[in-house]
């Protein structure tokens, strides 16, 4: 099944390059639902929803979810190994060969480098995710009402710190009632 | 510290950590450093910064550092193991009603409002990311020429994440607010 093999690859890449932690890979699954027809924007817009209120870590979570989408339960777990393979293997290497990886100088140069490109991607992958949540509404009642409610959570999240657990049940009771 | 108990130990971290990595350190703290005795605080915040610099996914990381300096290679397997099995698991279940699920109106609803959040907190999340990655005119420009570029072109984000790198250990050392 050449599907299940791209899969694979396309996970062992998320892995190696998503630095950072948290949404570090939703750049590389953004890049998935446009490529390929495993699973839409909106479906990778709910995965996020739903790691934020399941246990265990956000990535895989989400690499679970998109893989099992794309190829039922053998995909969602093959997802979730190829996305630890290779930075554990790096990590084993790296204890067996320099013990104080941190404060090796090239790692600063590279992180320096690194950190503020990923910052990039997760903003575009989010005005992404941003055009997907807010400009598909039926109506302009709907509209006014899913754009109020996108200023209320931010201001929420920057003014008063709320936690990803109470933005959701807030974003989730308004949209049962308004959207 | 026995193979099977890191797996058990670490197994209920993954079913306690509800938001992933950061949530973790504080589980881990209490279970490995307060309950169990078996390693110091101090070392346990050396190993999750380094988890957090590498790539992947950080609580991972963390649990093949942490296996590793308890139980050695099988040790570090076994924490793995036990951190991703409780997500995969619970996962794999709502995964398999999801589809289903989704199509009724009033989970749309929910779901519409849900993705509005999921804006809220990724903007948090990312803002917390660039005050410590995005310090001065280089790392700027980066973070700038990369959003523009990856919404513009559409590129593979490798391409970006690789340029990022080269210009990390070009630009090094030159920006003003660097202390490296």
């Amino acid at each position: 099944m050449p599907d299940f093999l791209l899969l694979v690859l396309e996970f062992l890449k998320t892995g190696i390059f998503a630095v950072g932690g948290g949404y570090a890979t939703l750049p590389y699954l953004h890049d998935m639902a446009v490529r390929y027809d495993w699973f839409t924007l909106n479906d990778l817009s709910n995965f996020i929803a739903i790691s934020e209120v399941t246990p265990g870590p956000v990535g895989i979570n989400m690499a679970t979810f998109a893989g099992y989408l794309t190829g039922g339960v053998c995909g969602g777990v093959a997802a979730s190994l190829a996305l630890v393979t290779l930075p554990t293997a790096l990590i084993l290497l790296l204890n067996h060969f320099i013990p104080d990886i941190t404060h090796h100088p090239r790692m600063k140069q590279v992180f320096y480098g690194l950190i503020p490109c990923a910052c990039g991607l997760i903003l575009a992958a989010t005005v992404s995710l941003l055009k997907n949540a807010l400009f598909n509404f039926g109506d302009a009642v709907t509209a006014a009402c899913g754009w109020a409610l996108f200023a209320l959570l931010v201001f929420l999240a920057f003014r008063f710190k709320l936690s990803p657990l109470l933005l959701l049940l807030i974003g989730g009771v308004c949209g049962l009632l308004l959207l | 510290m026995s193979v099977f108990a890191i797996f058990l130990t670490y197994l209920k971290i993954g079913c306690m950590a509800f938001g992933g990595g950061y949530v973790m350190l504080p589980l881990i703290e209490s279970e490995f450093v307060k309950r169990l005795e078996i390693i110091e605080a101090e070392e346990v915040y050396e190993l999750f910064a380094l988890a957090q610099s590498l790539p992947g996914v950080i609580a991972v990381n963390m649990a093949v550092f942490l296996g590793h300096r308890l139980g050695g290679f099988k040790g570090a397997v076994a924490a793995a193991c036990g951190v991703m099995i409780p997500a995969i698991v619970i996962i794999t279940v709502i995964a398999a009603f999801f589809r289903r699920f989704a199509e009724i109106p009033a989970v749309q609803s929910v779901f519409n409002g849900l993705n509005i959040a999921v804006l809220a907190i990724i903007a948090q999340a990312l803002w917390k990311m660039a005050k410590s990655g995005v310090k001065d005119v280089f790392t700027a420009a980066i973070f700038v020429i990369v959003a523009a570029g990856s919404l513009l072109t559409g590129f593979n984000p490798v391409f970006f994440a690789i340029g990022g790198t080269l210009a990390g250990l070009i630009l090094a050392g030159r920006g003003k607010a660097d202390h490296a």
